[in-house]
Parts: C-alpha cells; sequence; structure tokens
C-alpha cells in the first residue's frame, strides 16, 4: 500500500492529536492520480496528478469551482471510473488495475453514494430503495429489508418506510438515499452535492445527518461540494482547481459539533511542490 | 443475487409497461397458437391412423398376385397375371407353424351387373365385400350391425345387406330384424345376354354406406365362375389377395423374406405405417414452420421491445451499478425479462391453441353429421410433451431475442448511464 517515494503518510498529520501516536489507517489514498478525457481531436485533462489522503472516519469535503476535477476523483473513488494513471487505494485495494468484476465487489462493499439528484427507483418504496443493494450481494429479502427499515428509524423516517419517493420531500428522499449508501456497511460514503437540490434550510439538516453519522458511527465521509456552508460541517476541506489541490485545511471547529481537533484552523499543504 | 430477487425484479419490470407487454405478447401468442394447433392435428390424424393400424395388428401381411402391364389382356379386359394366388399356394401358407391364419379374398369386377330381389321388388345391388382384416380409415365410424351377424358365414350361402338397399326396397327400421333368416334373390346380368339367379339368406344387416351387399369368398367364387364362364376359375386366375396374420412381428419379417423368394408380390403393414408416418412428418413440419415464422417475427418484435427499455431504463441501469449491480446480474434481469415474455406468450398460445383445437374439432363433428359422414374421433390432440415443447420453445425464443438488448444494457459505463436523462 505504501508507495516508496512518498513520505510516510501520517506525516502530514503529526499535529493531529492522537493520530502521531498510533499507525494511521487510510480509507482512500490516491497517489500521483490523473484522468484524461478524450473528447473527439482534443483532449481534458480533468485530474492533474492529485495526491490525496482520506483517514479513516475522517470527513472531508471537496471544493472547487465547476471543472476542478472534484466530481472525477469522487467517481474514481467510488469505482464509477478509472484513472489514467497513478494509484487509487480506496480500503486496501488498488482501483486503476483493477478489473470490471473487482470494481462492481467494490461498488458493493466498500463505498456508498450519495447523489445531488437522489437516484431513487421511483417505482420502488423508500425501504425498498435502502434495501436495493442488499439484493445484490444475495441477502434474503426479509433479512434486507429488516435492516432498511433499522436504517429509516435511525434517519428518522420510520412513518415513511412505504412512501414513494414522489410522495417524500427533498430531504427525505435524500435521508432514504443516505441510508441506501449505509446500508451495506461501506468503508466510506462518497456524495456529491447532496444539498445541490436542496433549500438551505434542509441541506443543512442534511449535512447535519451526515456529520452526525461520521460522529456517532465512525463512518468515513468524502463529500464533493461547491457550497461554503456543506463544506464547513467537514474535518479538512480540500480545495481543487484545474485538476490540482490548491490547498487544504482542517476547518474550524463548528459551534455544538464535537471536535476531534481542538487545533482549529490550519493550513497544511496536500501534495508534493 | 438470488433467482427469486431476479425473476420478482423481472417481472415488476415486465409489469411496468402492461399495454407494451401485452403487445409483444400477442406475437409470441399467435406462433406458439400456430404451432399448437397444427402439430395437436398432426398428431391426432397420426393417433388416429396408429390405432387403425392397431387394430389389425403389424403382424399381418398382405399377398397380391403379380399382374402384367403388357401382355395379352383376355376377353373381359383383365390384365394376364405372371404369379397366381392358387390353393394350392393357400395351402403352402396356412401349413406354416408361424402363420396364425391366412384369409383368401376373390374381388368382385366392376362393370358386373347385379340386383337383388325380395317380395317381388328388384333393386340394383352394389356388391362389395369387406377385405379381410381392412384397415378402417382415420376417424372412420365402424358400421354397426343392425340385426343378425356381422358376416356372411363362411360356408357360404348367407349375405350382409345394407340398409340403404332394404330402405329403397321399401322396409322400415324397425322391420329389419324380421328380414334376418329370409331368402333372397341375387340376379346376375351377363353381357353376352344370359342372367342366372343364385339364392342367399339374410344373415345380417349393416348400416354401412358403400356396398349393400356382402357375400362371403365362396360365394364370391361361384359368382365369378359363372361370370367368366370359367369352372376352373380358381386355376386360371387365382386369388386376388390373400391375408396372413403371422405369430409375431419377428415371424411377419421372416414371412415376407419367404414369400417374397416365391416370387409373390407382399405387402407388410409395418412398411404402409412407416410410410404413412412419414409422410404425417413432412406434414406436421411444414405445418409446424407456419407458426415457426410467425415466432421469428414475434422474436423480432421481443428485441424492439427489450431495446426500447434498455434506452428507457438507462439511467436506471446506473444507479443499479453504481449501488453494486454486476453487468451479469444487468444482463440476467433483462434476459430473464424477455424469457417471459416468451413464456407468458407461450403458456397463453397453449391455452388458446388447445381451445381452438377444442372448437375446430367441435366444427368438423358438427359439419361431418350434418353432411351424414360416419365419422368420429379427436382430430386435435394436445399431448404434454407438445406443451412443454411449446413452452420451452416459446420462452427459448424470448431468452435468444432478449441477449442482443441485454448485452447493451450489460455494457453501459455507469456513470454515462447516471447522467442519462
Amino acid at each position: 500500500m505504501r508507495h516508496p517515494h512518498h513520505p510516510p503518510p501520517n506525516a502530514y498529520y503529526g499535529s493531529e492529536g492522537h493520530l502521531v501516536t498510533q499507525p494511521t489507517e487510510f480509507t482512500v489514498r490516491a497517489i500521483d492520480l490523473t484522468r484524461t478525457f478524450e473528447m473527439g481531436e482534443s483532449t481534458v485533462d480533468a485530474l492533474r496528478g492529485i495526491n490525496l489522503e482520506v483517514l479513516t472516519g475522517q470527513f472531508v469535503a471537496l471544493v472547487g469551482p465547476s471543472g476542478s476535477g472534484k466530481s472525477t476523483f469522487l467517481n474514481m473513488v467510488g469505482g464509477l471510473d478509472r484513472p489514467t494513471s497513478g494509484e487509487l487505494w480506496v480500503d486496501g485495494m488498488e482501483l486503476s488495475t483493477s478489473k470490471e468484476k473487482a470494481l462492481t465487489e467494490h461498488r458493493r462493499r466498500r463505498v456508498g453514494f450519495v447523489f445531488q439528484s437522489f437516484n431513487l427507483l421511483p417505482r420502488l418504496s423508500a425501504l425498498e430503495n435502502v434495501a436495493l443493494p442488499l439484493m445484490f450481494v444475495g441477502v434474503p429479502e426479509r433479512e434486507r429489508l429488516d435492516r432498511a427499515r433499522e436504517l429509516l428509524v435511525k434517519i428518522g423516517l420510520a412513518d415513511r418506510v412505504d412512501h414513494r419517493p414522489t410522495q417524500l420531500s427533498g430531504g427525505e428522499q435524500q435521508r432514504v438515499a443516505i441510508a441506501r449508501a449505509l446500508v451495506g456497511q461501506p468503508a466510506i460514503i462518497l456524495a456529491d452535492e447532496p444539498t445541490g437540490n436542496l433549500d438551505s434550510a434542509t441541506g443543512g439538516e442534511i449535512m447535519a445527518l451526515l456529520r452526525r453519522l461520521n460522529r456517532e458511527q465512525g463512518v468515513t465521509l468524502l463529500l464533493v461540494t461547491h457550497d461554503i456552508e456543506a463544506a464547513a460541517f467537514a474535518d479538512r476541506v480540500v480545495q481543487l482547481r484545474d485538476g490540482q489541490i490548491v490547498s487544504s485545511q482542517v476547518s474550524s471547529v463548528k459551534e455544538g459539533l464535537p471536535s476531534e481537533h481542538p487545533g482549529g484552523t490550519q493550513n497544511v499543504r496536500e501534495g508534493r511542490p | 443475487m438470488r433467482f427469486s430477487d431476479m425473476f420478482s425484479t423481472s417481472l415488476s419490470n415486465l409489469l411496468r409497461h402492461k399495454a407494451r407487454t401485452a403487445l409483444t405478447t400477442i406475437g409470441v401468442i399467435v406462433g406458439i397458437l400456430t404451432i399448437v394447433t397444427m402439430v395437436s392435428l398432426g398428431v391426432g390424424v397420426q393417433r388416429e391412423m396408429k390405432q387403425a393400424f392397431d387394430s389389425v395388428g403389424l403382424e399381418t401381411l398382405r399377398l397380391y398376385p403379380v399382374t402384367e402391364d403388357i401382355g395379352d389382356y383376355d376377353l373381359f379386359g383383365l390384365a394376364p397375371r405372371t404369379k397366381l394366388l392358387t390353393p394350392e399356394l393357400l395351402q403352402q401358407v396356412q401349413a406354416r407353424d408361424d402363420v396364425v391364419e391366412a384369409i383368401p379374398y376373390l374381388g368382385l369386377p366392376r362393370g358386373m351387373q347385379m340386383t337383388i330381389r325380395l317380395d317381388g321388388q328388384e333393386v340394383r345391388a352394389n356388391p362389395s365385400g369387406p377385405r379381410p382384416a381392412s384397415i378402417p380409415g382415420p376417424f372412420e365410424t365402424p358400421p354397426q350391425t343392425l340385426a343378425g351377424a356381422e358376416n356372411p358365414p363362411e360356408e357360404g350361402g348367407g349375405v350382409i345387406l345394407g340398409e340403404g338397399i332394404l330402405d329403397e326396397l321399401g322396409y322400415s327400421d324397425e322391420a329389419l330384424p324380421e328380414l334376418v333368416g329370409r331368402e333372397i334373390e341375387v340376379v346376375l346380368y351377363a353381357p353376352r345376354g344370359e342372367t342366372e339367379t343364385f339364392r342367399f339368406q339374410i344373415a345380417g344387416i349393416t348400416e354401412r354406406q358403400w356396398g349393400n351387399l356382402t357375400l362371403a369368398t365362396l360365394d364370391r367364387l361361384a359368382i365369378l365362375e359363372w361370370w367368366y364362364n370359367d369352372p376352373e376359375y380358381l386355376v386360371h386366375r387365382g386369388y386376388d389377395e390373400i391375408f396372413i396374420r403371422a405369430g409375431s412381428l419377428n415371424d411377419a419379417v421372416q414371412l415376407v423374406d419367404w414369400l417374397g423368394g416365391l416370387g409373390c408380390e407382399v405387402e407388410s403393414l409395418e412398411t404402409i405405417l412407416d410410410m404413412a408416418n412419414r409422410g404425417m412428418i413432412i406434414l406436421q413440419t411444414m405445418l409446424g414452420s407456419v407458426g415457426a415464422v410467425a415466432l421469428l417475427v414475434a422474436s423480432i418484435g421481443i428485441a424492439n421491445t427489450m431495446i426500447m427499455a434498455v434506452y428507457e431504463r438507462t439511467k436506471e441501469i446506473g444507479i443499479l451499478k453504481a449501488v453494486g449491480a454486476a453487468p451479469g446480474q444487468i444482463r440476467g434481469l433483462f434476459v430473464i425479462e424477455a424469457s417471459l415474455i416468451g413464456l407468458l406468450g407461450g403458456i397463453l398460445g397453449v391455452i388458446l391453441g388447445w381451445l381452438l383445437g377444442r372448437f375446430l374439432n367441435w366444427l368438423i363433428l358438427e359439419i361431418l353429421r350434418w353432411q351424414e359422414m360416419p365419422m368420429q374421433g379427436t382430430f386435435f390432440v394436445v399431448s404434454w410433451w407438445l406443451v412443454l415443447a411449446a413452452l420451452v420453445f416459446a420462452t427459448l425464443v424470448g431468452l435468444l431475442a432478449g441477449l442482443y438488448p441485454a448485452a447493451r444494457a450489460a455494457r453501459l459505463a455507469p456513470l454515462d448511464a447516471l447522467r442519462y436523462e
């Protein structure tokens, strides 16, 4: 997993309390990651050498303008796309050389997606939508519905279990989508603009929920957003521009939320010069 | 992914567009219905034919004299026979251990003019005799004996009359039993101007339509001897046919060889059945092909519907892949969905084909009864293997039609599919 030409990954986070004293665990580690799209005769460099680590249990927000490559990175972590070069490790598996079958397995076991447009199946109930990922790994129907119901109760949708997505508000739909992402107990939740289709109050609720899951359940979160308020919920905010990381800072402590990082805001250069 | 989940998911996908599914299914229904109806007709006819043959027994042979097509025809216009079925040959056959029975038959010439007289009335008779162990035609109702014996007595002197001729003579159905045992005169009119009268007792009355006068072989011989003015008729012409029942099918095969060696013309029932069966198979194949063409068209319809479904559900496929569906699972969902269209069409096609067969059966019998044709039986037989084969075939057609659309769905890149609107 370690790359010989890189410093030990915990070197960057030496100041982050407990991480220094115990071996650092990474859920995501990208090394010199690039992604080039062929658009007819021209090529577009969406990512130009990304070096980024997401610690297990960390909540990281990727921010940046449109076309900065943040969604491209997220999709690669989720196994929906492959890097052009570089290495990408997620929960101990290297994705850049993985075969289709391994990527399917990756999507099943290691990641859970939360999309901007919720992407629930309209003809299934909230319960069935949440249980859906378990169907593909062969969990019996009763068991997967039980697990889905448990999650929906936990997320505060106990009375919406049998509703169709069209009968739910945007915030409720996104909660269902979050439950669906969690149902397979993945190593990381990937959220692509989860508040993009919601008003700011509802968006705040969704972010608070994600934060709560991160804190209480220890769910690792990678968030892509251009919403500064949403990004503020994260432990660390990584800024991208033109396919490169331009800054990475541990965000300020949010009032009312417990923080594991009492050090406050720190500027840390991510990646190599 | 469990098969039950795959199946129920495919089924619910199918039921999402009920009208479209129904329309696509109609193609399969028409194809399967045609195949089932056509093949069941073939099966029905074949079964009826087999029953007819079985009633006689496959271990039977028919022996014919060898006739020369070219040569010196006699005064009566009869072709010369190079191999005669003489009484000696008959005895030789009857003496064999592997022969159970050997029955000679003599036909009466077609141009023979003959009448019967009863109570001073005279009507034209149409002599026809049951050939020994004749095979009933398919679907033919065996004629009922209305009074007396079924066959004329072997020792001669008795006749079986058709009810038609008695009707002509003015006897009602109720009077028929009283006629048994009465004497009738059979009058022959030879072209040379002579007439001769033969006396017989009425041995029985039958409802048989064709041939209203049945005579024993011995009496036929007497008639022929007078007709051809040849007391040695049997020596000169021999029998027209000898029916032989062998001890077993194996004996029959050996008898064919032996009789062939003697220079006779032999026909075994097995060879006739074989030929008839081969003809039926060709007929069935031709009829079945009509349905196969209909199914081919149906399969194009299924493929079209499934391709439409892939386009419609592109985004959904993207979502399924994002939450962990493998390409093989996506392919499976679409293949099962297409197969279900085939199976559904197959089930409905079999049911409708069976109903159509029953209806046609009823209709044919009604028409036959109306035309007073003595026929009965089941023309359309839907056997369990036909049901099974039709269902398997229909499902297979759906499956094959679904392969390409399913492969397309499985190949979709998840990211592109997710972005598809």
